[in-house]
């Protein structure tokens, strides 16, 4: 595997598209197509990331390109912001690294009928109360328990399970990717020990980067996609980042092993371990997709169960029902997830295996996966920034079906390493320095906040930006945050 | 004296850079520093004992393997670890017993929740000091 990054070429094809030539590397099967400004490239020039999106290259049936997002950063095996789609009957594969650890983590919209002046008195309370009802950090425990049953009716219907149990409307079903469940979902696949994390971690925000924010608009770009979606200036939103837990984390873990072994019973070679993979059509191929798939919809019940949660905590703090301050969810997207998608290739249609690892669908006007709500002007993209800058809703754009496999980048894109940040924080506050911004932060962790810090991103601006200008998706309307819960 | 461990900078994620004179420190430093990773202040609570067997394989497999199992501890029963009491290397298993104590989120600082141990350049190598191993953690 090459190591150094200052060698790998790169061509400007215009000033959003960067191309890593196959000859850069032996056995790449398709080229590398890099979404970024010249300053976002001169940030990751350096990094091992780039030097993935070439390795993605090499997997058996990539079509199109490798590609990353202008949030790409460096994973493992594949890179985070990085898209590849295979080709199922040209013995294309599926990666486990190319979903990740953690299986459909995503990030959900909610908007609220609420301006920021109204909750302003009792902001703090309204954050100290859903950091006390909302659990989050390492080891957490939720008090949404669920017994054998539950167990596999959470892994066959996702979001449907809230549903069933009164966790959720049907609108919220309607607003997610998927209608939050993949179909194709086998409980026979999953380990006990993947039970068992998953047993009592329903309704758990986890740590890292996953976070819980109150926003408030403070830009509209969109006037029309924006009145579609029911958002206006100085409104009051929350978005939630999370996925699949322990439940998730473990099946990978557990396939990354079986395809591991795959490589050599289907003589495949990948110039990264991480990147172990088996063919779509093989037994394992087949199995991890089924596993995958169970992990995915314990995510997006999850995300359902931690908005069930927050409507509580609104509820309590407002002293009303959650329907009587509108907080009707906006969409609900996966950024780490393989789904079977048909696109166009060279005027014929097919079903590829999109592996979208830290990237996000971003179907454009008229697409049939996307809700009746939205169709007319696209798929809602939820791009989540930094706890102290913005974060993004979008909307897919048909440039997306063209050359992205529909899709869009999924956050800012971190680019300090958590200890760096820890050390360049040293002997400040974060949570003083977020407060001198008009911003509540609640950190479990002893660096939650510190590790977290907004330098250690990307302008998430710049991102949106990109993909903007190369019209992959559009800017609707853009959120600063007031209150933020962190693991 | 040498260090039994350091953390290790990765852009998203927690690495470590494991030292030890022998295998058997090599893996009680190696789970120490995945537990600190995890939560600061232990050793005060009730001792806890669990067991650990992993089917005998290269050091690098086995080391891997060990982290893995130590994990899996605090994921079950939210085991942290302490400190090696019996370690046992055979033609067939590695059996250890290991001592720790339970999280109490109450008492202790929490640090971050470590998703899994990765092969993401990972390695075990012989030193003239003994070993040294380096790990990537995904958080």
């Amino acid at each position: 595997m090459k190591q150094m990054t200052e060698e790998i070429p790169l061509i400007k094809i215009d000033d959003y598209r960067w191309e890593i030539p196959k000859s850069y590397q032996s056995g790449m099967r398709v080229p590398g197509l890099i979404f970024a400004d010249e300053k976002i490239l001169s940030s990751i020039r350096h990094d091992p990331c780039l030097q993935q999106v070439a390795n993605v290259a090499t997997l058996p049936g990539i079509v199109g390109h490798s590609m990353a997002m202008p949030d790409i950063h460096w994973g493992y095996g594949f890179p985070i912001g990085g898209v590849a789609a295979t080709d199922p009957n040209e013995g294309g594969v599926i990666s486990p690294g190319g979903v990740g650890y953690d299986i459909n983590c995503g990030v959900r919209l909610c908007r609220t009928d609420l301006q920021f002046e109204e909750i302003k008195p009792k902001l703090r309370e309204l954050i100290g109360t859903l950091f006390d009802q909302v659990p989050c950090g390492v080891g957490q425990k939720g008090d949404i328990r669920v017994g054998a049953k539950d167990e596999k009716e959470v892994m066959l219907h996702g979001a449907g399970w809230c549903l069933k149990k009164g966790y959720a409307v049907p609108e919220d079903i309607e607003h997610c990717e998927a209608n939050g469940a993949l179909e194709g979902a086998d409980p026979g696949q999953i380990s006990e020990r993947a039970k068992e994390r998953g047993s009592n971690q329903l309704g758990t925000l986890g740590s890292g980067n996953h976070f819980l924010e109150v926003q408030v608009i403070d830009k509209i770009f969109d006037e029309k996609c924006a009145r579609v979606m029911g958002l206006e200036e100085g409104q009051v939103t929350v978005m939630i980042h999370s996925g699949s837990r322990g439940f998730g984390y473990q099946v990978c873990e557990d396939f990354l092993e079986v395809t591991r072994r795959a490589l050599v019973k289907y003589g495949i070679e990948v110039p990264d371990r991480q990147l172990s993979c088996a063919p779509v059509h093989s037994e394992e191929g087949q199995a991890y997709l089924k596993a995958m798939r169970c992990a995915a919809n314990y995510a997006w019940a999850n995300r359902q169960c931690l908005l069930y949660l927050t409507r509580q905590v609104f509820e309590y703090v407002f002293k009303r029902g959650w329907q009587k301050m509108g907080m009707d969810l906006i969409y609900d997207v996966a950024h780490n997830i393989a789904k079977f998608e048909t696109f166009e290739m060279n005027g014929k249609k097919k079903t590829l295996c999109i592996h979208r690892k830290g990237a996000t669908r971003a179907f454009p006007p008229g697409h049939p996966d996307v809700p009746e709500k939205y169709r007319e002007i696209g798929q809602p993209v939820i791009i989540p920034g930094d706890m102290g800058r913005n974060s993004y809703v979008l909307a897919g754009l048909s440039g997306a079906m063209e050359e992205t496999f529909g899709t869009s980048c999924h956050g800012a894109g971190r680019m300090m390493s958590r200890a760096a940040a820890v050390k360049m924080v040293r002997g400040r506050s974060v949570q003083q320095e977020l407060e001198d911004k008009g911003i509540i932060a609640r950190g479990r962790g002893r660096h939650a906040l510190d590790e977290e810090h907004p330098q250690a991103y990307k302008d998430v601006n710049e991102v949106v930006n990109v993909v903007d200008h190369a019209g992959i998706a559009k800017r609707v309307a853009r959120v600063r945050p007031v209150g933020v819960i962190k693991g | 004296m040498m260090k039994p461990f350091e953390r290790i900078e990765h852009t998203a994620d927690a690495g470590l850079r494991v030292y030890g004179k022998t295998e058997e420190e090599l893996f009680e430093n190696g789970a120490k520093g995945m537990t600190d990773i995890m939560a600061q202040g232990i050793g005060k609570g009730i001792p806890i004992l669990r067991e650990i067997s992993i089917p005998t394989a290269d050091l690098e497999t086995l080391f891997f393997e060990w982290l893995k199992e130590t994990l899996h501890l605090f994921n079950r029963d939210g085991f942290l670890f302490w400190k090696i009491k019996k370690f046992e290397i055979t033609e067939k298993t590695l059996v250890a017993e290991v001592e720790g104590e339970i999280l109490d989120s109450k008492r202790l600082e929490l640090g971050l929740e470590i998703k899994a141990v990765t092969l993401h350049q990972f390695s075990v190598v012989h030193t003239d000091k003994g070993y040294e191993a380096q790990v990537i953690f995904d958080v």
